[in-house]
This record gives structure tokens, C-alpha cells and sequence, in this order.
């Protein structure tokens, strides 16, 4: 599994790529951390973020429309890829088998 | 107010992010301002913003080396601006070469500048504890005078206090002759020193082990050089025996090599080449010990503490008072002094051979700074002047859709290049002259010292500075017309230079300052070295008798030489001339001085001394029998000694020297025993028999013959009937008085030659603007010819408006240059005043250079016929 490693910060912008379902991009998925889990991030930190992913093959993206704030400039947009979901619900899964393991909590 | 995200970094990030990424980021980026402006300060916004920027630049977005490489050309527009940059300084080719050949001299003059300055700032750089190491100066709080040499005792005195916190290193000077296989060497720099020499400061071994080297006694390490002279090169000689025999402690003694280190670099004012055990100095010369009065040791101390420094200074006092007694804390107290301001920071601390003081430093930095300005001015003025000349160019350009930026890089790579190609042939010229720079200078400075990382982007630096500051003023000139102005006919385009003028003033107001302090410094060497001394110093000369055996005899030398018939007179001395003035003891004269004790130096002669050296006597006799430097004893003291005891006549009078009383049977004149750098201080002559360190060890000769040659030869025959393996060495006093200010001479020369590159170059400048003035003139002036103006009058018209810049330049510069020169000439005891005449003198030079300059460009235009002007159009 060597290189398809899903760090913490990875697999919390993937999941907001999941959830934003067709409409993630940097200022988007910036917005829906903030709003869901309070931590603020600049936004470069996200691009490199996305970037190890699509390099990583858990997202692709595509060109998008453009908008009076973005300066006439496109967007881009993310989706995730089957191997992406395949990656977190590997993480999922590893951390359920690990929850099980510990002693003192109820299933 | 709506705020946006500033351009620039927008196009910055286009600039060199892949285009992949370039879009998105900006984008983004935008997007992110925009929301977050409703709600965040302006401050923190921008910050937000730039941090976010900031992170934006990963190794993987940006574009390839080659593509950012091809981007600069491109928006530089480098290849076209080099193309027409050349066409242009090829099209104004005088103008070209004046421009050329004054950055080339001025950018050669700042290079030996540079070399030379950042040698002397290198003394002794590379001991890896510098920093801690401290030299250990006598200061004496009374006279705020400093000493180098210091007595035996004084590191003892400290250890008993601080022996955890300091560490000394001690070496002393005791010329020696070293004998191998009946090879004879004489070693002027053999040192008695302190094992821990080695620790304090950083001398590798190439033999031998340094923790173990001089701690024994009858020990000796080498230098390479010198191990390489004994025993050749590649041979490792440690263990060995070399035979010494030392003079002062007449004495031979057969000592073990224990190590051979490195030589030292030439940067250095550790003078050290054979370095022995100094417990043998203890038991050749125990007498002294204990003894405070014999100045003899140079003391340096690593303090690895910084904080002890100030705890140790504190208890100078005490230190003087358990040592010497609570009289002496008056007069006798410490200073500790940085290692690295041993070498140029010494002018004021007497017995060491400070040759390059801060203040010659900073006059060279100065100076260097002045040449490149005087340089870059000239370029700039040019331009200006051609301003008027290339409009037409720029309008050009400017219709075609040049921006404003696009002019401005144009006229900075034409300026860049003309230094870059000063540079080029400058840096040829301190090559090629490289030999000539340091033989003159007599230090043997590696070239390598200018191709250093440092020096080589301080180089690249100044060309871009400078370029920069010389491009830009005719870049603004010309942008900053209007395009219509530019290329219409008729318009007067031509505009009021002021700042031209402002600078042609700058010029001459340096150039006068740098010739009249040239001519000032001059005059004060001039009269150094021609200033009576107090006594006839011609054919003079001075033999030097080190060995003690010979020392027994030295009163029978005296009078075989005496003999001699081209010998006028001859007579014996502790002191050579100029003098060491080795001896020093305290003085007092009565009641009240004997708690305030003068210093006055203590000198052997003989009964002719006075009459050899022609130094006439103020009151009472010469001695009539010599007698020992005992209690009661006569001497005859000099007038400084007089003047200090209240300026009667001491005649009869009981003085103590040292405790002991004697009396004054004469006066003696001043002479100048050193050179007129120091003042004359109390001097005490007494007669002393052989056998004592006092006693005379040198013979004085007035020669009064043409033929010296054989008179020499005859000196020397008679020399070695009395001594057959003394090495026979005498000088010339004249000389030798002369070599004292060879580097105030060295001084003088290096100033006025810079003085006169400053001119020239100044000059060179003022032709190009007088050329130009004339050429642009030289319509109005054909008009004015034909309508009947005389030549004279048409001079008259163009020298009058640069010569009162010229004068403006004077009257800057003169008052300049009395001030700073009354100020160089303080450090002199015996100095000239700034006077009339000289400044006179250089004032009318360079305005003669400079009228000449305009005069001949003048003159010219003036005779030239004018239908030649007026007929062209």
C-alpha cells in the first residue's frame, strides 16, 4: 500500500471532496472545514494538499466556469475516483478493527 | 471601500506558476480576498493574503528554469537592448572611450583599494580563538601612554587571582646565532616563549606534538621556513640538537627541536621564526624576574570568559598594588587589547610598528568610494549631455509603442554593460600591474584575496549600483518628455541641467580637496625628513656590538677606529641612533616629586658622545672621568629633563634616578634620539663599564672622507682583529632615520596618486561636457562671428559658465581640506601648519588643468570657420 498512504489532513480533504459532491475546489472545500470542523487553513495548503491526491489517484479534476470574484478566472474542479473511496474506506475500516481492539468499549 | 488583491502578485504568480496550476491558485486566491474582505481588517486581510501567497510557492508548480530563463529575456527584451546598447556606444565612440577609460582607472584604483584594505583587516584573522585573545598594553593612567612591552613578572600577578579564567602567552626577542655544521645563521626573530603559545593561538605542527613543545627547558620549535633552512626540505628534524648562542645572556647552549609548525601567513604581526623554552630566559636573565621596571615581554591573554574581561579590569588597582605598592597606582595600570585591533588600531601604543593605522583605512575607503563617484558622475553627465541628442531616438521608439519601462531597462543595460566592460578591463589592469601594487606596498597580498565569494558579489554589486545610478538619470530625462516635443523640429526641447551642474561642482570640489591634502601631506614628510634633529646626522653610522665578549672590548675597538685618518671622531653608546631607548627608570628631584615620579630613559655613553654627534650644551661640562652608574655618580641629563624640573639651571644638583642620587654636572641640548613621529622626553646620559645590560653596545663613527668604501673596509679589518667570528654590520643613521617614515612616504604616495586619477578622471569628464557644449553651441557661435564677436569673447562665453562651477567646486573644497588636514596633521609632534602657499598651490593646479581642459575644446570651436557650422542642416 506503499504511496496510497492517506494522511489525516489527506483523508479530511478527501471526504469534503466526497461530500461536496461535483462543487469542490480550493475556496469551497476551504469553506466546508471551516464550517464543519472550525480549524482555519489557507488555502495553498489545501491546493497541495489536492495535488498528492490527483497524484495519488483518489481525485481527478476538470476545468470550470469562471466568476467576477475570481478575477475572470476558471475554477477547478475535484471529484473523487473509486480508488479514492476504495482509500477511505480502507481507512474507515482500519480504524473500526482498531476501535474494536480497544478494551472498555462496547461494540 | 472596495478593496482587491494588489496586481503585481497576480502577475508574479503567472510569471513563474506552470499554467496548470497558475489559474487555479490566482483564482482561488481571489476568491478566498473577496470572501474574507466583508469580514477581516484591511491589515490582516493583506497578511492573509500574502501568507496564502507565500505558501503557493512549491518546487512543483513552478515553470522550468529554461522557461522562467526565456522569460526574463523576454520581458527585458535583452537581445535587442544589447544590440542597440552597442550600436549606440559605437555610434558616440568619443564619448564612449572617455566614459570607458574613467570607469576602467576608477574601477582599478577602487580593486587595489579593496585588495589593500581587506588585507590589513585580515591581520591575523585565523586563530580560531581570536576572539578571546587579548594583547596586554602598560598604560600608564598619568600619560595616557601605552606600551607594548611588558616585565616578566606581570602575568604572575594576575594568575595569583585569576588562574582559572586566564591563560598567557609570552614571548620575548633575543637575537641569537644559530651554528650547523659550521654554517653560521644569524636569527633576529628567535623568541623566547611560553609553552602555552601553542594552545592560544592556532600554529599547526607539521613535526612534533604541540601539547608537548617548550615545556621543558633548552626546547626550540621552528617554522617550516626556517627547519627547511637548517635541515631541507622533507626532513623531519625533532629531536635533533641545535647549538645557539645567545648574546644578551652570553651564553651557548645546545637545545633540542621540538617541533616545527607552519610558517606564518603573511597577514600577521605574530613576528615569531624560532621560538625557545622561555625557563631558560628565567635562568639566563633571573635578575629580572621579579624585576616591574624591564619592559621586555609582548603579553597575550585568552580570556575564554568575555564576562571575566571586566571582572579582571576592575582589579588593575589592586593587582598594581600588591605588586608594586599603593605609590604606583597612579601611574601604572593595564590595557587589555583585542587581538583584532592589535594591527590597526597601535598608532598610539609606543614600541610597536604600526604601519597601517584605521584612520589610513578609512582615508582609502574614502577615497575609493570618491573615484568610483567622481566615475559614475562623469558617465551620468555625458548622457545628460547627449540627452538632447538621442530625443530623437526615444520619441522614435515611443511612437512605435515603447513603454516607459521598456526605455528605462534600454538606457540601464547600455549603462550596465559600459561597466561591465570597465570591470573587464579594470580587473585586467590590476592583474597585469599586480607586481608593481605590491612591491610597492612591500606586502606580499595574494591575488586570490579579490576573487573570493565575498569580494566577487561586492564587485558584481557595485557594477549594478553604479550602473543603475548612471542609467537611470538619462532614462528619466528622456522618458519624462513629451513624445510630440521629442520629435517636433522647432521645439526647444532643450532643457536646464542643474543637476549637471550641482555635480561638475561635486567633482572639482573633491579633486581640490584630494590635490590640496596630496601637497599638505607632502610638505609634513618633506619636513620630517628635513628637520634638524638636534644633532649632525651626516656620515654618521652606527656599528652594532651584540656579543658580550666583544662588548668587554668595545672601548679598545673605539680607539683603533679612531685612529683612522678618514675618521673624524668616534665614540661609544648604549643606544643606537635612532634609539630603542631600552632603559627606563623614574625620576625625582626633590621632595615633592619623589611622590610623583617621572619616567626618564637611561643611556650610556662616553665622553665623546657629545662632540661626535655635535650636540651642544646648555649649561655646565661634559664628564671628564667615567665612573659607574652608582650612588652619587655624575650625569649629565638633556633639556627636556631640565624643563621638567622647573627649567633652572640644574647644574650641581642632587636628581634620583631609580632611587639613587646623582649628580648634574651638565645640560645637553634636545636631540631627536627617535624620529620626530615621537616626542623628546626626559633623557639621562650616564657612563657605565662593561658588564651591565646599560653598558655601551655601539659604536659611533663620523666619517670625514668621500672614499667610504675603504674606510669601511678599514673599520672592518679592525673589527675582526678584535673579533674574528662577529658577523660585522653597520648603518648609515641618516638612512635609518629616513626608513623610520617610509610608511607616512608610502602614505603620501598612494594618497597623490589617487589624488591625480581623481583629476584626470574629473578633466576627462569636463572635455566631454565642454565638447558637447561647444558642438550643440556651434551654430550661436558661427552667428555670433560672422556678426562680428572677436574670438576672445566668444571664449569668454562658453569658459565663464564652467568656471564657475569650478570655483564653486573650490570654494567647497578648500575649506574641506583645511579642516580635515589641520585634523591628520594633530597625530605629529613636530608638524607644519596648513598654509597659503600650498593651497594656493594646488588650487591653482587644477584650476590650470582644468581652464586647459576648457580652453582647448574652446578654443577650437572658437577659430573654426563658420560657414562650416552654419552651411550644415
Amino acid at each position: 500500500m506503499k504511496g496510497t498512504h492517506l494522511g489525516e489532513f489527506e483523508e479530511m480533504i478527501l471526504l469534503m471532496v466526497g461530500i461536496l459532491n461535483g462543487d469542490a475546489y480550493g475556496i469551497s472545500i476551504l469553506k466546508e472545514i471551516e464550517e464543519q470542523t472550525g480549524r482555519t487553513v489557507t488555502v495553498s495548503t489545501i491546493h497541495t494538499a489536492l495535488y498528492r491526491l490527483e497524484e495519488k489517484g483518489f481525485v481527478e479534476s476538470y476545468v470550470g466556469g469562471a466568476s467576477n470574484a475570481r478575477g475572470g478566472r476558471s475554477k477547478r474542479l475535484y471529484k473523487i475516483t473509486s480508488d479514492g473511496r476504495a482509500a477511505l474506506e480502507h481507512a474507515r475500516n482500519l480504524r473500526d478493527k482498531l476501535w474494536k481492539l480497544m478494551p472498555g468499549i462496547n461494540p | 471601500m472596495k478593496r482587491y488583491p494588489p496586481k503585481w502578485i497576480d502577475s508574479l504568480l503567472e510569471a513563474l506558476l506552470k499554467e496548470r496550476f497558475a489559474d487555479e491558485i490566482i483564482g482561488d486566491l481571489h476568491e478566498w480576498f473577496e470572501w474574507k474582505s466583508e469580514s477581516q481588517s484591511a491589515v490582516k486581510l493583506y497578511f492573509g493574503y500574502l501568507k496564502a501567497v507565500l505558501m503557493a510557492f512549491r518546487l512543483h508548480n513552478f515553470k522550468n528554469v529554461k522557461t522562467l530563463f526565456l522569460l526574463v529575456i523576454d520581458t527585458l527584451m535583452i537581445h535587442n537592448n544589447i544590440k542597440i546598447s552597442v550600436r549606440s556606444l559605437l555610434q558616440h565612440r568619443l564619448f564612449t572611450v572617455i566614459n570607458l577609460l574613467g570607469l576602467t582607472i576608477s574601477l582599478m584604483s577602487f580593486l587595489f583599494i579593496y585588495a589593500f584594505v581587506s588585507y590589513e583587516i585580515s591581520y591575523d584573522n585565523f586563530h580560531s580563538k581570536g576572539e578571546n585573545i587579548y594583547r596586554v598594553l602598560q598604560y600608564n593612567p598619568e600619560s595616557k601612554n601605552l606600551v607594548r612591552s611588558t616585565p616578566t613578572p606581570l602575568a604572575d600577578a594576575f594568575l595569583t587571582d585569576f588562574e582559572s579564567s586566564m591563560e598567557f602567552a609570552r614571548f620575548g626577542n633575543d637575537p641569537v646565532f644559530v651554528e650547523l655544521d659550521s654554517q653560521k645563521y644569524y636569527e633576529e626573530n628567535f623568541y623566547w616563549a611560553d609553552s602555552s603559545m601553542f594552545n592560544v593561538f592556532d600554529l599547526p605542527f607539521i613535526y612534533g606534538d604541540p601539547k608537548h613543545a617548550l615545556t621543558e627547558k633548552n626546547t626550540v620549535v621552528l617554522t617550516e621556513e626556517v627547519s627547511n633552512k637548517y635541515f631541507g626540505e622533507g626532513v623531519n628534524p625533532v629531536g635533533k640538537l641545535l647549538p645557539i648562542k645567545i648574546y644578551d645572556g652570553n651564553a651557548n647552549i645546545t637545545m633540542r627541536i621540538d617541533g616545527v609548525m607552519k610558517s606564518l601567513p603573511s597577514n600577521t604581526d605574530l613576528p615569531f621564526e624560532v621560538l625557545g623554552s622561555i625557563s631558560n630566559a628565567y635562568e639566563l636573565y633571573s635578575r629580572f624576574n621579579k624585576h616591574w621596571g624591564f619592559n621586555w615581554l609582548h603579553t597575550y591573554v585568552y580570556i575564554p570568559n568575555k564576562a571575566d574581561v571586566a571582572r579582571i579590569e576592575l582589579q588593575f588597582p589592586n593587582i598594581i598594588e600588591r605588586a608594586l605598592g599603593p605609590e604606583f597606582v597612579a601611574q601604572r595600570s593595564f590595557y587589555f587589547q583585542p587581538l583584532n585591533k592589535v594591527h590597526l588600531y597601535s598608532t598610539e601604543v609606543s614600541g610597536a610598528n604600526a604601519e597601517t593605522s584605521i584612520d589610513n583605512i578609512i582615508t582609502f575607503v574614502i577615497i575609493g568610494i570618491f573615484i568610483i563617484l567622481i566615475a559614475t558622475i562623469n558617465y551620468l553627465n555625458l548622457m545628460g549631455a547627449r540627452v538632447n541628442k538621442r530625443t530623437k531616438e526615444v520619441g522614435v521608439r515611443k511612437v512605435l509603442g515603447a513603454s516607459k519601462k521598456q526605455l528605462l531597462v534600454q538606457f540601464l543595460t547600455e549603462s550596465n554593460i559600459t561597466l561591465f566592460l570597465s570591470m573587464l578591463m579594470g580587473i585586467t589592469l590590476v592583474y597585469l600591474l599586480w607586481p608593481v601594487f605590491i612591491n610597492f606596498l612591500a606586502k606580499p597580498i595574494p591575488f586570490s584575496i579579490l576573487v573570493t565569494k565575498e569580494s566577487v558579489s561586492l564587485f558584481i554589486a557595485l557594477i549594478f549600483v553604479c550602473g543603475t545610478l548612471a542609467g537611470s538619470y538619462p532614462a528619466w530625462l528622456l522618458t519624462s518628455v513629451s513624445v510630440s516635443k521629442m520629435i517636433n523640429k522647432q521645439a526647444n526641447n532643450r532643457r536646464k541641467n542643474n543637476l549637471q551642474k550641482v555635480l561638475v561642482s561635486f567633482q572639482f570640489a573633491v579633486s581640490v580637496f584630494l590635490i590640496i591634502s596630496s601637497v599638505i601631506v607632502y610638505r609634513q614628510v618633506d619636513f620630517m625628513s628635513h628637520k634638524n634633529l638636534g644633532f649632525n646626522q651626516e656620515q654618521l653610522l652606527t656599528i652594532k656590538v651584540e656579543d658580550r665578549a666583544t662588548q668587554e672590548k668595545i672601548k679598545l675597538i673605539k680607539e683603533e677606529i679612531a685612529k683612522l685618518s678618514a675618521v673624524q671622531a668616534v665614540t661609544v653608546s648604549g643606544e643606537s641612533l635612532p634609539s630603542q631607548m631600552n632603559n627606563t627608570g623614574s625620576l625625582a628631584w626633590d621632595e615633592a616629586s619623589r611622590l610623583n615620579k617621572k619616567s626618564i630613559h637611561v643611556v650610556s655613553i662616553d665622553q665623546d658622545f657629545f662632540g661626535t654627534l655635535e650636540i651642544p650644551f646648555l649649561y655646565g661640562e661634559n664628564f671628564v672621568r667615567e665612573s659607574d652608574f652608582g650612588a652619587e655618580s655624575q650625569v649629565i641629563i638633556n633639556k627636556a629633563a631640565m624643563d621638567i624640573m622647573g627649567g633652572e639651571n640644574p647644574v650641581k644638583t642632587m636628581i634620583e634616578i631609580d632611587d639613587t642620587r646623582h649628580e648634574v654636572i651638565g645640560v645637553v641640548d634636545n636631540y631627536h634620539y627617535q624620529s620626530l613621529l615621537s616626542s623628546v622626553i626626559p633623557v639621562v646620559f650616564c657612563t657605565v663599564p662593561p658588564g651591565s645590560r646599560l653598558s655601551p653596545d655601539n659604536i659611533i663613527v663620523r666619517l670625514k672622507t668621500d672614499d667610504v668604501f675603504s674606510t669601511l673596509d678599514d673599520i672592518e679589518t679592525i673589527w675582526k682583529n678584535f673579533s674574528p667570528d662577529e658577523y660585522f654590520s653597520f648603518q648609515f643613521v641618516d638612512e635609518t632615520y629616513q626608513a623610520v617614515y617610509n610608511s607616512e612616504r608610502r602614505f603620501l604616495k598612494l594618497f597623490s596618486i589617487f589624488a591625480a586619477l581623481s583629476i584626470i578622471i574629473s578633466c576627462m569628464g569636463l572635455y566631454g561636457i565642454v565638447l558637447f557644449t561647444t558642438e550643440e553651441k556651434s551654430k550661436e557661435i558661427s552667428i555670433r562671428k560672422v556678426l562680428g564677436s572677436t574670438v576672445p569673447q566668444i571664449v569668454l562665453l562658453v569658459v565663464r559658465k564652467f568656471m564657475l562651477l569650478i570655483l564653486i567646486g573650490f570654494a567647497v573644497g578648500i575649506p574641506l581640506s583645511i579642516y580635515f588636514m589641520n585634523d591628520w596633521l594633530q597625530q605629529f609632534s613636530y608638524r607644519i601648519e596648513v598654509d597659503f602657499i600650498s593651497v594656493l598651490l594646488a588650487g591653482s593646479l587644477v584650476s590650470l588643468v582644468a581652464a586647459f581642459t576648457i580652453g582647448f575644446n574652446t578654443l577650437k570651436a572658437a577659430l573654426a570657420n563658420p560657414i562650416v557650422h552654419l552651411r550644415k542642416e
